[in-house]
Protein backbone atom coordinates (compact mmCIF):
# COMPACT_ATOMS: atom_id res chain seq x y z
CA UNK A 1 0.00 0.00 0.00
CA UNK A 2 2.81 2.33 0.68
CA UNK A 3 4.56 1.59 -1.80
CA UNK A 4 1.29 2.25 -4.51
CA UNK A 5 1.48 5.33 -1.98
CA UNK A 6 4.94 6.25 -3.40
CA UNK A 7 3.97 6.10 -6.59
CA UNK A 8 1.48 8.07 -6.58
CA UNK A 9 -1.44 5.36 -6.77
CA UNK A 10 -4.82 5.30 -5.15
CA UNK A 11 -5.35 1.87 -4.39
CA UNK A 12 -8.73 2.58 -3.83
CA UNK A 13 -8.95 4.03 -6.80
CA UNK A 14 -7.30 1.31 -8.39
CA UNK A 15 -9.96 -0.75 -7.17
CA UNK A 16 -12.63 1.07 -8.26
CA UNK A 17 -11.34 0.81 -11.12
CA UNK A 18 -10.38 -2.79 -11.80
CA UNK A 19 -14.14 -3.49 -10.23
CA UNK A 20 -15.12 -0.85 -13.21
CA UNK A 21 -12.99 -2.60 -15.25
CA UNK A 22 -14.39 -6.22 -14.41
CA UNK A 23 -18.03 -5.09 -15.07
CA UNK A 24 -17.28 -3.32 -18.15
CA UNK A 25 -15.22 -6.82 -19.39
CA UNK A 26 -18.43 -8.70 -17.95
CA UNK A 27 -20.92 -6.58 -20.05
CA UNK A 28 -18.52 -6.92 -23.17
CA UNK A 29 -18.21 -10.48 -22.50
CA UNK A 30 -22.02 -11.20 -22.69
CA UNK A 31 -23.37 -7.83 -24.73
CA UNK A 32 -20.61 -8.00 -27.46
CA UNK A 33 -17.99 -10.41 -27.38
CA UNK A 34 -20.50 -13.78 -27.69
CA UNK A 35 -22.73 -12.52 -30.24
CA UNK A 36 -20.44 -11.92 -31.97
CA UNK A 37 -18.36 -14.72 -31.78
CA UNK A 38 -21.77 -16.56 -32.31
CA UNK A 39 -22.32 -14.55 -35.61
CA UNK A 40 -18.48 -15.49 -36.87
CA UNK A 41 -19.64 -19.21 -35.55
CA UNK A 42 -22.60 -19.15 -37.72
CA UNK A 43 -21.21 -17.90 -40.47
CA UNK A 44 -18.14 -19.98 -40.29
CA UNK A 45 -20.65 -22.91 -40.34
CA UNK A 46 -22.37 -21.52 -42.91
CA UNK A 47 -19.17 -21.07 -45.02
CA UNK A 48 -18.55 -24.74 -44.24
CA UNK A 49 -21.76 -25.95 -45.16
CA UNK A 50 -21.77 -23.98 -48.24
CA UNK A 51 -17.95 -25.38 -48.87
CA UNK A 52 -19.02 -28.92 -48.24
CA UNK A 53 -22.09 -28.25 -50.66
CA UNK A 54 -20.08 -26.96 -53.42
CA UNK A 55 -17.71 -29.94 -53.10
CA UNK A 56 -21.03 -32.50 -52.67
CA UNK A 57 -22.43 -30.65 -56.32
CA UNK A 58 -19.14 -30.76 -57.46
CA UNK A 59 -18.34 -34.70 -56.93
CA UNK A 60 -22.37 -34.89 -58.42
CA UNK A 61 -21.49 -32.96 -61.30
CA UNK A 62 -18.16 -35.22 -61.57
CA UNK A 63 -20.32 -38.33 -60.94
CA UNK A 64 -22.55 -36.93 -63.70
CA UNK A 65 -20.12 -36.50 -66.17
CA UNK A 66 -18.77 -39.37 -65.84
CA UNK A 67 -22.32 -40.90 -65.74
CA UNK A 68 -22.84 -39.22 -69.16
CA UNK A 69 -19.89 -40.25 -70.41
CA UNK A 70 -20.31 -44.11 -69.95
CA UNK A 71 -23.83 -43.32 -71.03
CA UNK A 72 -22.33 -41.69 -74.24
CA UNK A 73 -19.84 -44.58 -74.59
CA UNK A 74 -22.59 -47.45 -74.28
CA UNK A 75 -25.00 -45.31 -76.69
CA UNK A 76 -21.80 -44.96 -79.00
CA UNK A 77 -21.17 -48.41 -78.45
CA UNK A 78 -24.63 -49.74 -78.87
CA UNK A 79 -25.14 -47.67 -82.18
CA UNK A 80 -21.84 -48.68 -83.22
CA UNK A 81 -22.89 -52.71 -83.09
CA UNK A 82 -26.96 -51.71 -84.22
CA UNK A 83 -24.90 -49.99 -87.77
CA UNK A 84 -22.24 -52.77 -87.47
CA UNK A 85 -25.39 -55.37 -87.65
CA UNK A 86 -27.36 -53.15 -90.11
CA UNK A 87 -24.92 -52.85 -92.25
CA UNK A 88 -24.39 -56.70 -92.11
CA UNK A 89 -28.09 -57.56 -92.74
CA UNK A 90 -28.28 -55.46 -95.46
CA UNK A 91 -24.94 -56.94 -97.02
CA UNK A 92 -26.90 -60.58 -96.59
CA UNK A 93 -30.35 -58.83 -98.42
CA UNK A 94 -28.29 -57.56 -100.86
CA UNK A 95 -26.47 -61.03 -101.64
CA UNK A 96 -30.00 -62.45 -101.12
CA UNK A 97 -31.42 -59.95 -103.71
CA UNK A 98 -28.75 -61.00 -105.85
CA UNK A 99 -28.52 -64.50 -106.44
CA UNK A 100 -32.29 -64.09 -106.13
CA UNK A 101 -32.33 -61.75 -109.05
CA UNK A 102 -29.32 -63.73 -110.83
CA UNK A 103 -31.36 -66.90 -110.31
CA UNK A 104 -34.30 -65.49 -111.85
CA UNK A 105 -32.60 -64.06 -114.63
CA UNK A 106 -31.09 -67.38 -115.17
CA UNK A 107 -34.72 -69.02 -114.91
CA UNK A 108 -36.09 -66.21 -117.70
CA UNK A 109 -33.36 -67.29 -119.65
CA UNK A 110 -33.40 -71.11 -119.73
CA UNK A 111 -37.39 -70.28 -119.95
CA UNK A 112 -36.40 -68.07 -123.01
CA UNK A 113 -34.34 -70.75 -124.46
CA UNK A 114 -36.67 -73.40 -124.03
CA UNK A 115 -39.53 -71.15 -125.78
CA UNK A 116 -37.56 -70.11 -128.73
CA UNK A 117 -36.44 -73.88 -129.18
CA UNK A 118 -40.02 -75.02 -128.80
CA UNK A 119 -41.28 -72.28 -131.58
CA UNK A 120 -38.28 -73.22 -134.00
CA UNK A 121 -39.07 -76.85 -133.43
CA UNK A 122 -43.00 -75.87 -134.40
CA UNK A 123 -42.23 -73.57 -137.28
CA UNK A 124 -39.83 -76.61 -138.60
CA UNK A 125 -42.27 -78.82 -138.08
CA UNK A 126 -45.22 -76.43 -139.56
CA UNK A 127 -42.80 -75.92 -142.34
CA UNK A 128 -42.07 -79.70 -142.89
CA UNK A 129 -45.84 -80.36 -142.54
CA UNK A 130 -46.54 -77.95 -145.30
CA UNK A 131 -43.65 -78.88 -147.25
CA UNK A 132 -44.52 -82.60 -147.18
CA UNK A 133 -48.14 -81.31 -148.07
CA UNK A 134 -46.89 -80.14 -151.11
CA UNK A 135 -44.80 -82.79 -151.79
CA UNK A 136 -47.30 -85.16 -151.65
CA UNK A 137 -49.69 -83.33 -153.21
CA UNK A 138 -46.81 -82.94 -156.45
CA UNK A 139 -46.21 -86.34 -156.01
CA UNK A 140 -49.75 -87.80 -156.71
CA UNK A 141 -50.38 -85.54 -159.10
CA UNK A 142 -47.29 -86.47 -161.07
CA UNK A 143 -47.94 -90.10 -160.04
CA UNK A 144 -51.70 -90.01 -161.50
CA UNK A 145 -50.96 -88.57 -164.80
CA UNK A 146 -47.55 -91.10 -165.34
CA UNK A 147 -48.91 -94.23 -163.65
CA UNK A 148 -50.00 -96.38 -166.81
CA UNK A 149 -52.06 -99.61 -166.63
CA UNK A 150 -49.23 -101.59 -167.25
CA UNK A 151 -47.55 -99.52 -163.97
CA UNK A 152 -50.64 -101.14 -162.08
CA UNK A 153 -50.53 -104.34 -163.94
CA UNK A 154 -46.76 -105.05 -162.49
CA UNK A 155 -48.01 -103.43 -159.39
CA UNK A 156 -51.04 -105.95 -158.87
CA UNK A 157 -48.44 -108.80 -159.85
CA UNK A 158 -45.72 -108.10 -157.35
CA UNK A 159 -48.55 -108.01 -154.81
CA UNK A 160 -49.87 -111.27 -155.64
CA UNK A 161 -46.36 -112.50 -155.48
CA UNK A 162 -46.21 -111.38 -152.12
CA UNK A 163 -49.17 -112.21 -150.83
CA UNK A 164 -48.23 -114.80 -148.84
CA UNK A 165 -46.32 -112.97 -146.55
CA UNK A 166 -48.89 -109.87 -146.41
CA UNK A 167 -51.52 -111.94 -145.19
CA UNK A 168 -50.50 -114.12 -142.23
CA UNK B 1 -75.48 -100.32 -137.30
CA UNK B 2 -75.45 -104.14 -136.37
CA UNK B 3 -78.15 -105.38 -133.67
CA UNK B 4 -77.38 -107.13 -130.50
CA UNK B 5 -78.56 -110.43 -132.25
CA UNK B 6 -76.56 -110.24 -135.80
CA UNK B 7 -73.24 -109.57 -133.36
CA UNK B 8 -74.01 -112.53 -131.63
CA UNK B 9 -74.69 -114.48 -133.91
CA UNK B 10 -71.48 -113.05 -135.86
CA UNK B 11 -69.07 -114.07 -133.35
CA UNK B 12 -70.52 -117.52 -133.02
CA UNK B 13 -70.29 -118.06 -136.70
CA UNK B 14 -66.66 -116.98 -136.23
CA UNK B 15 -65.88 -119.06 -132.95
CA UNK B 16 -67.34 -121.89 -134.82
CA UNK B 17 -65.41 -121.19 -138.30
CA UNK B 18 -68.67 -121.62 -140.42
CA UNK B 19 -69.16 -118.22 -141.77
CA UNK B 20 -67.77 -116.53 -145.31
CA UNK B 21 -65.08 -114.54 -145.11
CA UNK B 22 -66.18 -110.85 -146.71
CA UNK B 23 -63.13 -109.18 -148.56
CA UNK B 24 -63.65 -106.34 -150.35
CA UNK B 25 -60.35 -104.98 -152.92
CA UNK B 26 -59.96 -101.50 -154.02
CA UNK B 27 -57.98 -100.43 -156.48
CA UNK B 28 -58.08 -97.00 -159.00
CA UNK B 29 -60.01 -98.82 -161.62
CA UNK B 30 -62.26 -100.95 -159.29
CA UNK B 31 -60.43 -104.22 -161.09
CA UNK B 32 -58.20 -106.56 -159.40
CA UNK B 33 -57.62 -108.55 -161.76
CA UNK B 34 -56.00 -111.88 -161.28
CA UNK B 35 -55.37 -110.96 -157.37
CA UNK B 36 -59.03 -111.57 -157.00
CA UNK B 37 -58.87 -115.05 -157.36
CA UNK B 38 -55.46 -115.14 -155.93
CA UNK B 39 -56.62 -113.31 -152.52
CA UNK B 40 -60.10 -115.47 -152.39
CA UNK B 41 -57.80 -118.70 -153.13
CA UNK B 42 -55.41 -118.41 -150.37
CA UNK B 43 -58.05 -117.09 -147.97
CA UNK B 44 -60.08 -120.11 -148.22
CA UNK B 45 -56.66 -121.91 -148.07
CA UNK B 46 -55.94 -120.58 -144.83
CA UNK B 47 -58.95 -120.60 -142.96
CA UNK B 48 -61.21 -123.25 -144.78
CA UNK B 49 -64.13 -121.04 -144.73
CA UNK B 50 -66.05 -119.88 -148.22
CA UNK B 51 -65.15 -116.47 -149.45
CA UNK B 52 -66.65 -113.67 -150.92
CA UNK B 53 -64.91 -110.81 -153.02
CA UNK B 54 -66.10 -107.43 -153.59
CA UNK B 55 -64.19 -104.82 -155.52
CA UNK B 56 -64.11 -101.23 -155.24
CA UNK B 57 -63.67 -98.53 -157.30
CA UNK B 58 -60.96 -95.46 -155.83
CA UNK B 59 -59.41 -93.53 -158.53
CA UNK B 60 -57.32 -91.63 -155.68
CA UNK B 61 -55.24 -94.44 -154.82
CA UNK B 62 -53.34 -94.56 -157.73
CA UNK B 63 -52.38 -97.39 -158.13
CA UNK B 64 -51.62 -100.92 -156.13
CA UNK B 65 -54.73 -102.18 -153.68
CA UNK B 66 -56.38 -102.17 -150.62
CA UNK B 67 -57.54 -105.77 -149.09
CA UNK B 68 -59.92 -105.65 -146.60
CA UNK B 69 -61.21 -108.74 -144.53
CA UNK B 70 -62.39 -108.94 -140.97
CA UNK B 71 -60.51 -106.47 -139.30
CA UNK B 72 -57.73 -106.78 -141.41
CA UNK B 73 -56.59 -103.86 -143.62
CA UNK B 74 -53.36 -104.24 -146.20
CA UNK B 75 -52.65 -101.40 -148.10
CA UNK B 76 -50.30 -101.79 -150.65
CA UNK B 77 -51.60 -98.66 -152.85
CA UNK B 78 -49.83 -95.99 -154.22
CA UNK B 79 -51.56 -93.10 -152.12
CA UNK B 80 -51.15 -95.21 -148.77
CA UNK B 81 -47.21 -95.85 -149.58
CA UNK B 82 -46.69 -92.17 -150.19
CA UNK B 83 -48.75 -91.34 -146.85
CA UNK B 84 -46.24 -93.94 -145.11
CA UNK B 85 -43.61 -92.55 -146.14
CA UNK B 86 -45.12 -89.00 -145.04
CA UNK B 87 -45.44 -90.24 -141.79
CA UNK B 88 -42.00 -92.23 -141.67
CA UNK B 89 -40.41 -88.62 -142.47
CA UNK B 90 -42.73 -86.49 -139.64
CA UNK B 91 -41.75 -88.85 -137.01
CA UNK B 92 -38.00 -88.80 -138.09
CA UNK B 93 -38.43 -85.22 -138.14
CA UNK B 94 -39.82 -84.85 -135.00
CA UNK B 95 -37.24 -87.73 -133.30
CA UNK B 96 -34.37 -85.04 -134.08
CA UNK B 97 -36.15 -82.24 -133.71
CA UNK B 98 -33.99 -79.83 -131.53
CA UNK B 99 -34.42 -79.26 -127.70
Amino acid sequence: MELLAKLGIDWQLLIAQLINFGILLAGLTFLVYRPVLRVIDERRERVRKSMEDAKRIENQKKELDEFRVEQMRKIDQEVGLFLETAKTQAEAAKKEILASAEKEAVHLLAKAKQQISEERARMMHEVQDTLLSAIISMTEKILEREFSDADQKRLLASVEKNLHSLIR
Amino acid sequence: MKTTAEVSAGFGSHMRGDGTIHVTIVTPSGDAGSLRESVASMLRQKFNRSVDVTERKDPSLIGGAIITFGDEQIDMSVRGALRQAAVSFLSAGASDAPR
